[in-house]
């Protein structure tokens, strides 16, 4: 029986790519769809296509040849942050342009993917998780653009699981901690969580990419049909957002 | 708090997109608590009618054309009212595109429909957050108050980009307060749900989505832009609230209690 098959779109940044190894680990057939450059090719189960994401006839053309590469796709993963924007500094010091051009491109950039998910499940559902560091639901200091981003990208998310439910599409919010997993933030001062306890997280460590494939494979699978529009914290118990 | 004054008094504010409805509503909610307002408005005229309200109520108010697209617009309007009020203690960005509210599936939206909505949201919280900046510093109770919408929190399957631009005002809001905190300044979304007259004019339409609508509300009914709204960003102005920071707050008379 062939696997099924995962498209992870990645774009704007190294780390958004990451998750097409641990993904293809679980069983998946997956088709990277990126901007970045990848050094991912050789590895067995994983099929790159190169995409900018920059008009919306792009993306699509960029998963039909996922599809025809690997077939159609029962999850799609949406991880989309530019690397520019992982970068901190105050708001009163963030270039006009990143703001007007770059961030507002990565929403539009997720907005295309969406809709080439919506093109691609709409006759067969499936499952279409976004990640995105965990940050933006407690905001960070020096990053409110990539905050305004993530969260922008997380109500997206939920619309898109009000509007596609009926289809059978499952939408999901995945806010993965950000130490280990997004290098570029290292820089950045991401606030740690709020009690006074030992210091978090409460399970000793922040869950990584290997931790976060099977949860997102769980929720592509038929155990997970009651769930869509939700946002999981996968964090390993930092803040515990309600 | 000395309540023989105005909770306000003495402060000014600029409020956009304050030409109609909401807005509106906040502008004079915050001039009848003795704030100098400035009215930021792209046409002129119906910052005008707004001055007019204000000032039969004895209120003050510059009407300061502005379109929050452009940098320059929003550094104007904050030099002149701070040329004319002598500071700058607290800024509300409440300013939406005009085809905000217009229904359209995911699937549809263009580029366009998105970047009319986010030059308004998006650019013009930016601009402002930077004009303002240097004179909320020298505040002694600097407020930056976001309108955002209970449709960023839950999403909206008729108008997911409104959704999403509101959506990250709650991870602006959240950021900046973590950044200007050092500064005494407080950063809060607000997500209303007021009657406006699109709204009326979109319940007139669909009478039974009115019907179906106010049911989801506890109190039964939609807020007043002024009395509702306005009120409780004028008690997030006040110094009493000075401590409430990097917050979404919901003025929606308990629609959603989901938090």
């Amino acid at each position: 029986m062939s696997a099924e098959v995962c498209i992870v779109a990645g774009a704007g940044s190294a780390e958004t790519t990451t998750l097409a190894g641990p993904l293809a680990a679980t069983g998946y057939a997956v088709a990277l769809v990126s901007d970045q450059p990848t050094d991912l090719h050789s590895e067995e189960n994983i099929t790159s296509v190169p995409c900018k994401f920059d008009t919306r006839a792009g993306v699509d053309l960029a998963f039909d040849q996922a599809v025809a590469r690997c077939g159609a796709p029962q999850l799609l993963v949406l991880s989309m942050i530019p690397a520019s924007l992982m970068r901190p500094g105050d708001i009163d010091e963030v270039p006009g342009e990143l703001w007007t051009e770059t961030l507002q491109a990565a929403a539009l950039g997720t907005l295309y993917a969406l809709q080439a998910c919506h093109r691609l499940l709409r006759g067969t559902g499936g499952t279409i998780v976004l990640v995105g560091p965990a940050l933006s639901l407690v905001g960070a200091s020096g990053l409110s653009t990539l905050s305004t981003l993530l969260e922008a990208q997380r109500a997206l998310a939920k619309s898109a699981a009000r509007q596609w439910g009926r289809l059978g599409i499952r939408v999901h919010w995945i806010a993965p901690g950000c130490a280990g997993n997004y290098g570029e933030l290292n820089a950045a001062s991401i606030p740690v969580g709020p009690e006074l306890g030992p210091p978090p997280p409460a399970l000793g460590r922040v869950p990584g990419n290997t931790d976060i494939a099977p949860l997102i494979a769980f929720l592509g699978s038929s155990g997970a049909s009651a769930l869509t529009g939700s946002t999981l914290v996968a964090d390993g118990g930092n803040w515990m957002v309600p | 708090m000395n309540r023989s004054l105005p909770v306000l008094e003495g402060r000014t504010a600029i409020v956009t997109g304050a030409g109609s409805g909401i807005g509106r509503g906040l502008a004079r909610s915050l001039a009848a608590a003795g704030c100098r307002v400035i009215v930021a408005v792209r046409r002129q005229s119906t910052g005008e009618e707004t001055a007019a309200l204000i000032g039969a109520e004895g209120g003050i108010s510059l009407v300061v054309q502005c379109d929050v697209t452009q940098e320059g617009d929003v550094v104007r309007a904050v030099e002149q009212g701070v040329r004319q009020f002598g500071g700058l203690d607290i800024v509300v960005h409440n300013a939406n595109a005009a085809d905000s509210a217009h229904p359209l599936a995911l699937e549809a939206v263009t580029a366009e429909n998105f970047r009319t909505q986010s030059r308004v949201t998006w650019d013009g919280a930016f601009w402002l957050a930077r004009a303002s900046l240097p004179y909320l510093k020298k505040s002694a109770a600097g407020r930056f108050i976001l309108l955002g919408s209970a449709f960023g929190l839950h999403g909206a399957s008729f108008n997911p980009v409104y959704a999403s631009l509101k959506g990250g005002y709650r991870g602006l809001s959240k950021a900046l307060a973590r950044e200007w905190g050092k500064y005494g300044i407080t950063v809060n979304a607000i997500q209303p749900a007021a009657a406006t007259e699109p709204t009326e004019i979109f319940f007139n339409q669909f009478p039974e989505v009115r019907d179906a609508y106010m049911k989801n509300f506890p109190m039964g009914r939609m807020g007043r832009p002024r009395e509702d709204i306005g009120g409780a960003v004028v008690a997030l102005c006040s110094d009493d609230c000075g401590f409430i920071t990097a917050q979404s707050i919901q003025v929606d008379g308990g629609l959603y209690t989901a938090m």
